[in-house]
């Protein structure tokens, strides 16, 4: 037997061969066909298209054979190859060189073979085109001709194949550039609409494009972050979500020891590898791109997410790098600015002062500075020395709110990047460190001045003043504390008079000692007023802001009032108030500002039918107006109506039972929420008081609390108005409401649902509301809910149940005080609504849910399925149990416990875990459960037991 | 839960002192035990267990805050709650007075109907 030889060019031939992609691909139609046509025209049993490579040959077709390859060494094809031209072995019985060929001794017995070979490029046969019988055969010339023009048809079948492959691939690489290009260019686009915000300062810009990268990536957080004397000090910041911040400073200063304190653009690539902020910080998918200004890596910039994303391609990098150069031209632009701007400045000053500058600036004991938008002063004078005991390069070396007492930092931030941003003035009083200890209480008058990126401020030492501010309070708060003493012992006694409950009182005597009691009452009120007088005027007022809706505000006021309205004749109208009424504020005070508009109204225009309420579009405000049809204001004595103790008939003040502060009260309330007030009014013909608030956006509907059974009250009262106003009242608390006006409906109420507390009237159309929590209790025991009495005839039920009124916590006589009846509602609810809250660590869904289940009626599960999550969870969220798993998808439950352990105030933990659990470990847990020992049950009865111990932090309860 | 039987008052004004005690004793129907300072309560509490102790906050020597920690440490057996009773109705001021183991505060000037009501309604709770 001959092996075949390899050809000349073997090594060509194998890299062309190589370039068809076509070795042990998949059999396709076309080569089928060829082969089947071959096979035809020779009338054998098999024909095949044969590729030859190191050492097989393979086929790419075949008929007839089940082998899908055999080795090059005898195979008939590899003679056909190394000649590179056509072999037609007519009878193998007679042919020296295969006769002992095993594909003709054995399976499949070849007797007859002819093979064209499928040449190429420069002559290189790739393989064969053959046809073989089992028997010797004497092909025709034409047949051997057809042959061959046939291997010429599988060549080319094999570069067109090739060639469309190519194609393929290309267009594929086309789209996936394209994709690239387009990302880029939206990218480059963003920039550039950035770029051209002209009014915008370099911070905005900066935020705009981390904005802009988070967008295109994906992510949530991103940073700049830049060298600072030193060190790696954050520049900006961008979070897309509200998850809790973690703590970047540390990260930068972290990042900063890892790159070996420098900007280390390989380190920085690195770093994005590592994920070591991944770990460290709780952030997922860092990229990380080095700044360069003028040729100088200086910052870097930083997208992360705290939560799961997609992984991250290289694409992404392309994009963050392109957002790197954005920021960095920013960053250079924004020097070379601040360097041509200080320079004038500087040129101002000096042809402004002349020589008297220096002078001026040294000898004044106030502090100037000016203090840099990035927190640092530029400059400061020598009283700055003198005062705080500081150097002026200590003061200039680090951002000012570091010497701030930290109480004050918060406020010092918001003020004066309010002021940064309005380019405004503003005051603001902090206190200063001082050198050696303590702190300087500053009165600072700040101007901003966005063009410069500077603050100018003038500083003076008001010690003294707030010294004998202090005093002051103090003598403010003993003063009400020694008014209110003398007056709880008359308050007291004319009120044990007036119950009853020192015997009966004589009719003359009872109207003399109920008007002692009335006029006692307002004494404490206008002691109360005159705290609230106090407090706005040292600006002591603590004042939310938060987004107040005022058709709210008129709603609730409204309600509050109806009663006292009615009992003056009047009836409270609210004929105008959009929907989008939102500012800016503290509801509760607003409420007062309304409450006091609404009595004033009812009593100064007694019997005169409609006040209308309204609130309308006044330019960027809105109007809340109180218009009544009394007598009118003279228009002399309107601009002293909101003086302190101005009453315009001095004889109205005796039946009105005001303080006379009222108003004074609500002017300073308003103009605390940038707000003006006044009244237009003519004598004879009604007045309108009216208040302005500035507009803000209208807030997105807030869902209310979700509230279960937990926050549910139930509500027995007959009269559906009376019941309607409970509910408007108590919902502003997020209190839900149910509603029961029989007595019957209320029983059954009880018995089916939970309520967190329950208003009772006694005068209930069916049975007597006293009747019916007697038999209530009697039924349920300790299942029956806290109970409120309201009723007109609070006072009587109240002695006829006499010392045996446990389970009622309130008593509250109608007409409703609503303060009242919110706070015994929100005391009671307390009690039941503090639930347990458990931190449920476990990757298996079934275990989660089912436990979930069991105990989500006295606790609130939150689960976590690793190890990240639950870490995630302990820091944003306080638990009173935690229930831990050991085996967790990425690393170990007992890194969590070493972490509770080591906590200030450790959660107890109860390990449910599929493994046997080390003993250290197993002795900072409360309980340890193991999942082949013990099942679902007996993780709920543990639970239980605990959470009988666990008890959540409840401020009544005796420790 | 067990209603509560006793009080001891506590506060250096005779006048409210009489008109709390008149309001528990006939509306609340309250066995009344009551002492005029902070020392005098202490001394009283040696050989008397009321079911709850009610403290004026403001009082020379002891104030109510001294009184309450000294009842706490010298008493440890006795696990009745306390109740501040105060003038000064600041926010910040009660929140203080819960964080000092106070059962609850009432403001002054109360109503005195309402008083043994008020009273129960914080200490009954609590001493579940």
């Amino acid at each position: 037997m001959e092996f075949p030889k390899l050809p000349t060019n073997e090594n060509k031939r194998m890299a062309r061969l190589r370039a068809f992609k076509i070795l042990d691909t998949p059999a396709e139609d076309g080569f089928d066909d060829l082969v089947r046509i071959a096979a035809g025209i020779f009338e054998v049993p098999i024909a095949l298209v044969s590729l030859v490579d190191e050492n097989r040959q393979w086929f790419k077709a075949k008929l007839g054979l089940d082998a899908t390859e055999t080795p090059r060494d005898i195979s008939f094809c590899g003679h056909a190859v190394q000649n590179a031209a056509t072999l037609v072995v007519n009878d193998t019985s007679k042919d020296e060189r295969f006769v002992d060929n095993p594909l003709v001794t054995d399976d499949p017995n070849i007797g007859f073979y002819a093979g064209a070979p499928l040449i190429t490029g420069e002559g290189e046969a790739m393989g064969t085109l053959c046809v073989i019988d089992r028997n010797a055969r004497q092909p025709s010339a034409e047949q051997i001709e057809a042959l061959e023009a046939l291997a010429r048809q599988v060549v080319s079948r094999m570069e067109l194949r090739l060639h469309l492959l190519e194609s393929e691939q290309a267009i594929a690489a086309e789209r996936l550039a394209r994709k690239r290009i387009e990302r880029q260019a939206e990218c480059l686009h963003r920039l550039q609409i950035i770029a051209a915000q002209y009014n915008a300062s370099t911070n905005e810009r900066i935020d705009l494009m981390i904005d802009a990268g988070l967008d295109l990536l994906g992510l949530h957080l991103g940073l700049v972050a830049q060298v600072k004397r030193g060190r790696l000090a954050i520049r900006n910041w961008v979070a897309a979500t509200d998850s809790p911040r973690p703590p970047l400073d540390k990260m930068c200063d972290d990042l900063w020891q890892w790159m070996g304190e420098k900007v280390d653009p390989e380190k920085v690539a690195a770093t994005a590898d590592a994920r070591v902020l991944a770990a460290q910080f709780g952030l997922n998918s860092p990229i990380a791109v080095p700044l360069v200004l003028d040729g100088e890596p200086t910052g870097i910039l930083l997208f992360a997410s705290p939560q799961d994303v997609q992984p991250l391609t290289i694409d992404d990098h392309t994009v963050a790098e392109v957002i790197a150069d954005g920021i960095s031209a920013e960053l250079s632009r924004h020097r070379v600015r601040r360097t041509i701007r200080e320079e004038a400045l500087r040129e101002r000053v000096r042809s402004q002062f002349g020589s008297s500058e220096d002078r001026f600036f040294d000898t004044t004991h106030e502090i100037l500075a000016v203090c840099g938008f990035d927190g640092y002063f530029r400059e400061l004078n020598p009283a700055a020395e003198q005062l705080l005991g500081y150097s002026l390069p200590e003061l200039m070396s680090r951002p000012f709110y570091e010497f701030l007492h930290p109480d004050d930092r918060d406020q010092a931030q918001s003020v004066t990047s309010d002021a940064m941003v309005a380019g405004s003035r503003t005051v603001v009083e902090n206190r200063f460190a001082r050198k050696e200890g303590g702190y300087r209480w500053l009165l600072w008058s700040l101007a901003a001045d966005p063009e410069n990126q500077c603050v100018y401020g003038i500083a003076q030492d008001i010690g003294d003043r707030k010294r004998i501010e202090k005093m002051k309070n103090e003598f403010v708060s003993t003063v009400s504390h020694e008014l209110r003493t003398p007056l709880t012992s008359i308050r007291g006694s004319l009120g044990l008079l007036l119950g009853g409950a020192v015997g009966d009182i004589p009719g003359e005597a009872m109207s003399l000692v109920k008007m002692a009691c009335n006029n006692t009452d307002r004494l404490v009120r206008l002691i109360n007023d005159m705290l609230d007088v106090d407090k706005i005027e040292s600006g002591k007022l603590q004042i939310n802001r938060l987004p107040v809706d005022l058709r709210k505000v008129a709603e609730h006021s409204i309600a509050a009032n109806a009663t006292f309205a009615r009992d003056h004749g009047v009836e409270y109208c609210l004929t105008e108030a959009p929907k989008d009424a939102w500012v800016r504020g503290d509801q509760d005070r607003l409420i007062q500002v309304l409450d006091n508009l609404l009595s004033n109204a009812a009593k100064y225009a007694r019997d005169t039918g409609k006040v209308n309420v309204s609130i309308e579009h006044d330019k960027d405000d809105w109007r809340l107006c109180v218009t009544d049809h009394g007598p009118g204001i003279d228009a002399a004595f309107q601009s002293q109506l909101f003086q302190r103790f101005s009453q315009a008939d001095s004889s109205t003040s005796k039946s009105s039972g005001g303080t006379g502060l009222g108003l004074n009260i609500s002017k300073g309330i308003v103009e605390m929420h940038s707000g003006t007030m006044g009244v237009d009014s003519t004598a004879g013909s009604g007045a309108t008081f009216w208040c302005k608030l500035p507009k803000i956006a209208e807030q997105p509907a807030t869902k209310p609390k979700a509230a279960g059974t937990a926050t549910q009250i139930l509500v027995v009262e007959d009269n559906p108005d009376i019941a309607h106003l409970i509910e408007l009242m108590l919902s502003q608390k997020g209190i839900r409401c149910d509603l029961a006006p029989t007595a019957v409906e209320a029983a059954s109420k009880l018995l089916t649902n939970r309520y967190c507390a329950v208003t009772l009237d006694i005068g209930l159309p069916d049975e007597d509301g006293i009747n019916l929590f007697r038999r209530m209790r009697a039924r349920l025991k300790e299942r029956m809910p806290p109970v409120i009495v309201v009723s007109a005839t609070a006072d009587k039920g109240k002695r006829e149940l006499a010392g045996n009124a446990l389970g009622i916590v309130q008593w509250i006589q109608k007409p409703i005080d609503l303060d009242l009846l919110q706070n015994a509602v929100l005391d009671a609810a307390k009690r039941r609504t503090d639930r347990v809250r458990v931190l449920h660590v476990e990757d298996d869904a079934g275990v989660l849910e089912i436990t979930q289940r069991q105990i989500e009626k006295v606790a609130d599960v939150t689960p976590a399925r690793t190890v990240q999550e639950a870490r995630l969870e302990l820091r944003k969220n306080e638990f009173d149990l935690a229930i831990i798993d050991i085996g967790l998808p990425d690393g170990d439950g007992g890194q969590i416990m070493h972490e509770i352990h080591s906590s200030p105030a450790p959660v107890p933990v109860i390990i449910y875990s599929g493994n046997e659990i080390e003993q250290s470990l197993a002795e900072m847990a409360e309980a340890v459960l193991i999942k082949t020992k013990h099942d679902q049950q007996d993780l709920l009865t543990t639970i239980g037991k605990l959470l009988d111990q666990v008890t959540p932090r409840d401020t009544d309860s005796m420790p | 839960m067990e209603m509560i039987r006793s009080v001891l008052l506590v506060d250096d004004e005779p006048d409210i002192l009489m008109v709390s005690r008149i309001a528990l004793q006939t509306v609340g129907k309250l066995e009344v035990e009551t002492a005029s300072s902070g020392e005098e309560a202490l001394a009283k509490l040696t050989h008397a267990q009321p079911d709850v102790v009610v403290l004026d906050m403001m009082m020379p020597g002891m104030d109510g805050l001294q009184t309450l920690n000294q009842i706490k440490e010298r008493f440890p057996s006795l696990a009745c709650p306390i109740v501040f009773m105060t003038a000064k109705t600041q926010q910040a001021e009660r929140e203080m007075y819960l964080n000092a183991g106070a059962a609850g505060v009432i403001n002054k000037p109360f109503d005195p109907m309402l008083l043994p009501d008020l009273l129960r309604s914080i200490v009954e709770p609590a001493r579940n």
